[in-house]
């Protein structure tokens, strides 16, 4: 597990294993099953998937921020070197806000409308018992010196300005220096970029980039957009109904993804100039334990007996490269236009694949 | 701020007209014969006539209508048809003081208690306390005020002798000490009237806002502690409801108030209303029940300043 | 209760539950004590219902047939030497007031009036004001407007005035009070039936019915009315409470239900001098109030917390 990437040299700033996320009453339904990964410092890891496929859950049990009346969580997780299920629900919120920071998506929703923008971005370093406790001005520089950081122009200006007489993206600014107020090792960013439109969600993708490699934070970047992943991270994870099933450096992804999933999402990524992709049929969304079998057995075209009954393991390919699948496609051989040999004819076993219902 | 204001008056001016032709509809066009209630049981056709003519009754409904509004404007509200004929204005006049007392306190202890409860129930996290205020909400919402201030005046004031049964003094005889001595129960009983509304508005909006708004996540996972994130988040950002509700609340209130005068004698415009109206003492009625409706648009207004005043973004779109 | 507890007494239920349902539920015992809790939860909602929406029923059907079924004396037609008679007294279960009328016989005939008043003045204001409020909310501009003032106009004179003059000038009476309290409860129902139209018309599906021609009142009847019926509904039943207190409170000022026909209100209003000397005299008429005006708060709050939002 710990040899993933070959350039990770220090400590992962988070490393999670086995991490699983169920529902309280609803015999048990998994919403994250055996979830393992790590993020290292100064790495962006996307975490990619469809909706409802866990990416958001997987942040929040990380976060602690789940509501312990209705999801149950189990597995570990490490922040920092720091085993974070072992601590009080008050010492985990403040260990992980002095070690990590989160970016929401709307970031309209994530400030408060009636505060001005500069004493939220002050009031953690004010306020959190994690921070330096600052004074009013000395914050309120602190803060000014984040805001243009960030890329805010003008930030005396704009730290007297409310959230609604700001731009998308200048809120999303903010809100990244709000979560840079404490110094965090590592951010966790959930979309950071889907509710922007293609220039700043550029523009936006840069900063993240460049604190990066500025101050040597981690980064957790969920998006279910495929290609930003490829073209931005350094390590993708693909998540499918709460499993991990893909592994691989973002550099390979849409050449050497090996599970059929992957590679059915990227060849439904709309290309200019081609005929859209036909949709892939939406499963019904229901929750529901998939406790055996391959959670995408249901829709692989490459399915077969096996994968209704039985579930995969997550298997190297080689060292930088994992698949959770029993007929994984071999990257070399599907460049080459072959089948993969493995694979039978697809839909020829319907019968193994509704069974399981 | 002074667009919000300006684009207010011509509406406000309208529905103080339209208050103004339902009171006099009311008053002329329902079937209840002022002559009649004037002179009694036993009088004289001529009498009558006398009567009607003295006081124009047989001009068309229409002209009777503008003269009444056009003396109105210019201030003459009339005479009162009961002896001794004082003029309506003196009446309004006498009458107006004890009544903003009573629904401007009743507001605010509903205001506070309200407020108070809901943060409690909210902030507290314990299902025990949570539903001993609901409880309690529920009870005071569904007994009439007046009842709730017969009983408690029964126990306190004729029981225990805790306070007085007289809730008005005259400030200019008694002092503003004591005025505000014998106001405040009263008042009180009429916020326990107000407060179940504040107090169920304002706990679903604070609920709403500590359980679904990002920005309260954020806060928490800054580490800022729950008392900063309850009170500098999240109460102002769930006190808009209760703007709204302040100003449903004021004519709800008034109406309390009518009541609650006669209980505690309390001689404001509730008591003057019910007395001209139960004698039909037509000029009364029409002046002192559109003035409380002027008063209620007011407030209204003044409700719709003080929500563009809490929130930036109303304040930039006005 | 201890977990061994609740894993007896849902693993007794699990027996007849879809087999689904306890085949998850029998997979471990935290499961059981999750899919117990849900139920227990689940229960409770349906009580939240069942509960008011019964008491309410028992309430109605003991004032409307208690009288004839206990051959009760008429409410007015006591004994004077009877005068104030204890709780419990022979032939006066809960004794009598200061007229000697039979209290049991005043609080059942009152509590028919009291609900006769209440639901009397709601219809009125329900279908009056529906029907202002979604027109307003239908036709935006012009006529729109109009019956927004309208309802400003009314919304902006305190209930209790408003209903006391007209009831002062129309004469106490039963029916009186209904016209009185319906006329002021319209605004109430105009402006929620307004703003729920205002949401559903701006739904691309009413658009589009508009779009296509289709006539306006079968677009009210048909797409808004159906949408707008559950909120309005609950308001409704919040409606009868607060017509029954007005009801109350004009009785209590006298102008109201005219003695010798008891309400729930004017009894109150008429012990109020007995507040020491026989203070039953209003707390039971006070806690027959109470009982009915809390469940239909406490059911409008249960319906609309049903209602998916």
């Amino acid at each position: 597990m710990n040899a993933l990437i070959g350039t990770a040299t220090a400590a992962p700033l988070v490393r999670v294993e086995n991490l699983s996320v169920g529902i309280r009453g609803r015999g048990g339904a998994q919403i994250l099953d055996s979830v393992s990964f790590e993020v290292n410092p100064g790495r962006i890891t996307a975490l990619v998937g469809e909706s409802g496929a866990g990416k958001s859950m997987t942040t929040k049990a990380i976060l602690g921020a789940l509501d312990e009346r209705i999801f149950t969580v189990s597995g570990d997780i490490e922040v920092c070197g720091e085993d974070v299920e072992a601590l009080t629900a008050r010492a985990r919120r403040r260990y992980l806000s002095s070690v990590s920071a989160l970016v929401f998506q709307n970031p309209t929703r994530a400030l408060n409308p009636t505060m001005r923008v500069g004493p939220q971005i002050a009031e953690a370093m004010r306020f959190s018992p994690s921070g330096p406790r600052l004074s009013r001005e000395a914050a309120r520089e602190r803060a000014v010196e984040l805001m243009r950081q960030v890329g805010i122009a003008a930030p005396e200006e704009r730290y007297h300005a409310y959230p609604h007489q700001m731009s998308g993206g200048m809120k999303q600014r903010a809100v990244i220096a709000i979560a840079l107020s404490l110094n965090p090792k590592v951010l966790f960013c959930d979309e950071p970029t889907s509710s922007l439109d293609v220039t700043t969600q550029a523009l936006i993708m840069d900063l993240l980039d460049e604190l990066r490699e500025r101050l040597g934070i981690g980064i957790l970047f969920i998006t279910h957009d495929l290609v930003l992943a490829a073209s931005r991270a350094d390590d993708v994870l693909v998540l499918h109904s709460g499993r991990l099933v893909e592994q691989l450096p973002a550099r390979h992804l849409l050449e050497d993804a090996s599970m059929p999933y992957t590679r059915d999402l990227i060849a439904r990524v709309p290309k200019p100039g081609q005929a859209l992709p036909k949709p892939r049929p939406l499963p019904v969304l229901a929750i529901e334990p998939t406790s055996h079998g391959c959670s995408y057995a249901k829709e692989c075209a490459l399915r077969q007996d096996r994968c209704a009954t039985e579930r995969p393991p997550i298997e190297e390919l080689d060292t930088e490269h994992k698949v959770r699948c029993w007929f994984p496609i071999d990257p070399a051989a599907a460049r080459a236009g072959q089948e993969p040999s493995e694979a039978a004819a697809p839909g020829t076993d319907d019968i193994g694949a509704t069974r399981d219902e | 701020m002074l667009r919000l204001v300006l684009n207010r008056i011509p509406q406000m001016l309208v529905v103080v007209i339209g208050c103004s032709i339902l009171t006099f509809a009311v008053v002329n066009v329902l079937p209840g014969d002022i002559v009649h209630s004037i002179l009694g049981e036993d009088y004289t056709e001529e009498a009558a006539n006398q009567l009607r003519e003295q006081l124009h009754l047989n001009d068309p409904l229409i002209v009777r209508y503008f003269r009444w509004l056009g003396e109105s404007v210019t201030g003459d509200l009339g005479v009162s048809l009961l002896p001794p004929h004082v003029p309506v204005a003196d009446l309004i006049g006498r009458s107006l003081l004890p009544t903003l007392e009573l629904v401007i306190l009743g507001q605010l202890f509903g205001l506070i208690l309200g407020v108070l409860l809901a943060v409690i129930s909210v902030a507290s996290r314990n299902a025990i306390v949570d539903r001993v205020i609901s409880g309690l909400a529920l009870i005071c919402s569904s007994v009439p005020g007046f009842v709730l201030g017969i009983l408690l005046l029964g126990l306190l004031a004729t029981q225990l002798h805790l306070v007085s049964p007289l809730g008005w003094v005259d400030p200019d005889t008694g002092g503003w000490g004591e005025n505000l001595i014998h106001i405040t129960f009263p008042s009180l009983v009429l916020g326990l009237f107000a407060f179940p509304l504040f107090l169920r508005v304002f706990r679903a909006e604070l609920v709403e806002q500590l359980d679904r708004e990002d920005y309260v996540t954020l806060a928490k996972l800054k580490g800022i502690p729950t008392r900063r994130v309850v009170f500098a988040h999240a109460v102002r950002n769930s006190s808009f409801g209760l703007m709204t509700i302040l100003g449903v609340n004021t004519a709800r209130l008034v109406g309390g108030v009518v009541v609650i005068e006669q209980i505690f004698s309390i001689p404001g415009m509730g008591s003057l209303i019910t007395t001209s109206v139960v004698r039909h003492d037509a000029p009364s009625v029409m002046a002192s029940v559109c003035i409380v409706a002027i008063f209620v648009v007011i407030a209204n207004l003044l409700v719709d300043i003080a929500y563009a005043l809490l929130d930036p973004r109303v304040r930039d779109a006005t | 209760m201890s977990l061994q507890d609740s894993n007896t007494f849902v693993s007794a239920d699990t027996r007849v539950v879809e087999s689904e349902a306890s085949r998850w539920a029998s997979r471990s015992r935290g499961r059981v004590l999750a899919d117990g809790l849900r139920r227990t939860g689940r229960s409770f909602r349906r009580a939240a219902i069942i509960v008011p929406a019964a008491i309410l029923f028992v309430i109605a059907l003991v004032c409307f047939a208690g009288p004839a079924v206990l051959g009760l004396p008429a409410p007015a037609t006591g004994n004077l030497a009877d005068y104030l008679l204890p709780i419990g007294s022979p032939g006066h279960p809960l004794g009598t007031n200061a007229l000697g009328n039979d209290m049991l016989s005043q609080l059942l005939v009152g509590g028919q009036v009291s609900i006769l008043v209440g639901v009397g003045a709601t219809a009125i204001g329900l279908v009056v004001g529906v029907a202002i409020g979604m027109i307003a909310g239908y036709y935006q501009r012009v006529v729109g407007t109009v019956l927004m003032r309208v309802l400003d106009v009314i919304f902006a004179f305190p209930d209790i005035i408003l209903a006391l003059a007209i009831a002062a000038y129309l004469g106490p009476s039963v029916v009186n009070t209904i016209w009185a309290i319906g006329f002021f409860s319209i605004a109430g129902f105009g402006r929620i039936a307004r703003a729920q139209t205002l949401r559903i018309t701006n739904f691309d599906y009413v658009v589009a019915a508009r779009a296509s021609g289709r006539s306006a009142w079968k677009i009210l009847l048909g797409h808004i009315w159906p949408n707008i019926a559950g909120p309005v509904l609950a308001y409704a039943l919040i409606a009868v409470g607060y017509a029954m207190m007005a009801e109350a409170a004009l009785s209590f000022l006298g102008l109201g239900v005219p003695i010798p026909t008891p309400s729930w209100g004017n009894i109150i209003a008429g012990s109020q001098g007995f507040i020491t000397l026989a203070p039953q005299l209003i707390l039971m008429p006070a806690l027959a109030m109470f009982a009915t005006i809390a469940s239909m708060n406490l059911l409008s709050d249960a319906l609309q917390a049903r209602r998916p939002s």
